[in-house]
């Protein structure tokens, strides 16, 4: 999302260098106006889904959000590149894994271009009663055996997505700076919307008769869809890793901007349902799911006829941001693919004229282009969309969870600048781990929604593993076909790689300890004492 | 969970302002929800919700806090 971004969108033949100037307020706005941009769609789902009981749903969801980011800022902090989740599940399991990995996640970046279009148009949607005397949003025509197609929404997101197509292939990007100020407009204006929501509006009968209710009548399969439902408003954590390949010292800055990011998000988003439910009843939002924030904007007194419609446009901007960071991370995560020798180079083609990844950008701008027709056959496109959207995510973050527990142990030496709280000290092949126990909880409580995702999402449940499926099939095909490993892994030299990263990322005290530990392993694997972690990296002398 | 040291702040900015009144509004605001949850019944979500905000808050203040005396130091 920043203005480096473009050097990485518009391929050059050599190798990628993304390395610029992020700064620590930078990296944080840039996570911010991505991960915190999600409460705008996930509200009204959740609070639909989970009624009363939305904010133990939002705080379930949120603790293990919590554990994810904290892997995440571990984890790209330690390889500061752009590869993100695919890259870390490639290292700690192989090859097969680390496409499974990635081709959920590419799932995700296509439903969040859908996603976020729709979301985006529902927030523009906002004005049309006042400016047209109709609410475009529920405009509906009946075509066969689907009764309500809420056709002109379905155009104005078909409209979005060929906008961003445009303007992708163009390569026109939102600068870094445009993107702190919409970072911190928003994070003042969601601020402002607690504050005053809590201090002149707030209810907290209101709260409690809502959580009553919910507790004495809501079924049980009801939560789980709804807390399975607000991880989407958590989602985004990919650019953490994004951030980290574009920031100078990203040792130093990234732990620290993402943890700041991590803890307001989650309780910004826990904020906005407790304050949501004391002002208004769990109806008002399952009736206007299409914009939330601004209908919880325009009921607080004094302030609501000006925050409502300024909610409604921040709203309608951030959330075509996201989906645009969708149409971005397709591209970077096809492309780190194609590089790692996961999948065809077809990929890779650039645009003759605007030096973009022009097949990346059309394939799967199409692809969230059809999923968003698709859901408009649904009675509710988002509900239908975010059905689809916790699946990749769930099944990605697990990925990762077990790559971090794997990495302590096949790759010891690289230098953890950070590291997720609660470890214990384990002794293998002569040498001392940090065993990650958060990371044991996060593996489990991330499991448990996928198990959630699995036993509640029913559209999820058959078109997310037919997706990895079908990646999967073609992962296989192509490996034969090109003389590689099919189920083995490509031999990498890792060690060579990390010393280039750790090199550009100016990261020269990291770089010695580093090199520091593997003289130390190679000394003691030549006296015989010690046998090295297993991995498939060569080692080439140094 | 250590993090590496940043260095001391080169000037306090517009930023480190916003995390002070950040801190302090939040904290004010988790006590304004716990005083007005408490009479009304025990709410486990708005109680949660007021100690997350007055936690929250500490945490910002002491961090715009340790900026703020760096900076000086360095001044």
């Amino acid at each position: 999302m920043a203005d480096a971004a473009v050097v990485m969108e518009k391929i050059p033949d050599k190798k990628a260098e993304l390395r610029r100037d992020v700064s620590i307020w930078g990296s944080y706005t840039w996570g911010y106006a991505d991960v915190g941009a999600d409460i705008y769609a996930a509200l009204g789902l959740v609070i639909a889904a989970a009624q009363g009981l939305a904010p133990a749903a939002f705080a379930f969801a949120g603790m293990v959000y919590i554990m994810i980011g904290l892997a995440y800022t571990e984890l790209a902090s330690t390889y500061p590149v752009a590869g993100g989740g695919q890259y870390f599940t490639l290292r700690g399991l192989g090859d097969i894994w680390g496409f499974i990995a990635g081709a959920a996640l590419l799932l995700d970046y296509t439903i969040d271009i859908a996603l976020f279009a729709v979301a985006s148009a529902g927030y523009i949607n906002f004005f049309t009663p006042y400016l047209f005397g109709v609410d475009f949003g529920k405009v509906s025509i009946a075509l066969g055996p689907f009764e309500q197609i809420k056709i002109i929404w379905l155009i104005e997101t078909m409209a979005l997505i060929a906008f961003l197509i445009w303007i992708n292939i163009r390569g026109v990007r939102e600068s870094s700076l445009l993107n702190e100020v919409l970072g911190a407009t928003h994070l003042i204006l969601e601020s402002l919307l607690i504050f005053l929501g809590f201090i002149l509006a707030w209810d907290p009968q209101l709260l409690l008769d809502q959580w009553t209710q919910a507790v004495q009548t809501l079924p049980v399969d009801r939560f789980m869809y709804g807390s399975s439902l607000a991880i989407i408003s958590f989602v985004g954590l990919e650019s953490i890793s994004q951030a980290a390949q574009e920031t100078r010292r990203p040792a130093t800055v990234i732990p620290r901007t993402s943890i700041a990011l991590i803890f307001t998000v989650f309780i910004f988003a826990v904020g906005s349902s407790v304050v949501g439910l004391g002002m208004l009843p769990w109806q008002r939002f399952a009736e206007n799911i299409g914009d939330p924030v601004a209908q919880l904007a325009k009921a607080i007194p004094l302030f609501g006829f000006l925050a409502g419609p300024f909610a409604a446009i921040l709203g309608a901007i951030i959330l075509f941001i996201s989906a645009n960071t969708g149409v971005m991370g397709a591209s970077r995560l096809a492309f780190s693919m194609s590089q790692l020798q996961l999948t065809t180079r077809w990929l890779d083609k650039v645009h003759p004229r605007f030096h973009t990844p022009v097949r990346t950008i059309v394939v799967f701008s199409l692809m969230g282009a059809c999923e968003a027709l698709l859901s408009f056959l649904t009675p509710s496109a988002l509900d239908t969309l975010g059905n689809m959207y916790a699946f990749g995510a769930t099944l990605g973050y697990t990925l990762v969870f077990i790559s971090l527990i794997t990495l302590r142990f096949k790759d010891p030496y690289s230098p953890r600048p950070y590291k997720m709280p609660g470890n214990i000290k384990i002794k293998r092949n002569g040498r001392v781990v940090d065993f990650p126990v958060f990371g044991v909880l996060g593996t489990l409580g991330v499991s448990f929604i996928l198990f959630e995702v699995i036993l509640t999402h029913e559209i999820g449940r058959i078109a997310g593993p037919a997706w990895v499926i079908v990646c999967l099939t073609f992962y296989l095909f192509w490996r034969r076909r090109n003389h590689l490993p099919v189920l083995g892994n490509t031999s990498r030299d890792w060690e060579r790689q990390q010393i280039e990263v750790l090199t550009s990322a100016e990261e020269y005290e990291l770089l010695e300890e580093y090199k520091d530990a593997l003289a130390r392993r190679d000394k003691k694997v030549n006296n015989g004492n010690a046998k090295p972690p297993t991995t498939n990296a060569v080692h080439p002398r140094r | 969970m250590g993090t590496r040291n940043l260095p001391p702040p080169m000037q306090f900015t517009l930023g480190d302002k916003y995390r002070l009144w950040l801190g302090a509004a939040a904290i004010v605001l988790g006590v304004v929800i716990l005083w007005r949850t408490v009479p009304v019944a025990i709410s486990p979500p708005a109680i949660l919700i007021g100690l997350a905000f007055i936690g929250f808050g500490v945490h910002r203040l002491w961090l715009g806090y340790t900026r703020l005396k760096q900076w000086k130091s360095k001044k």
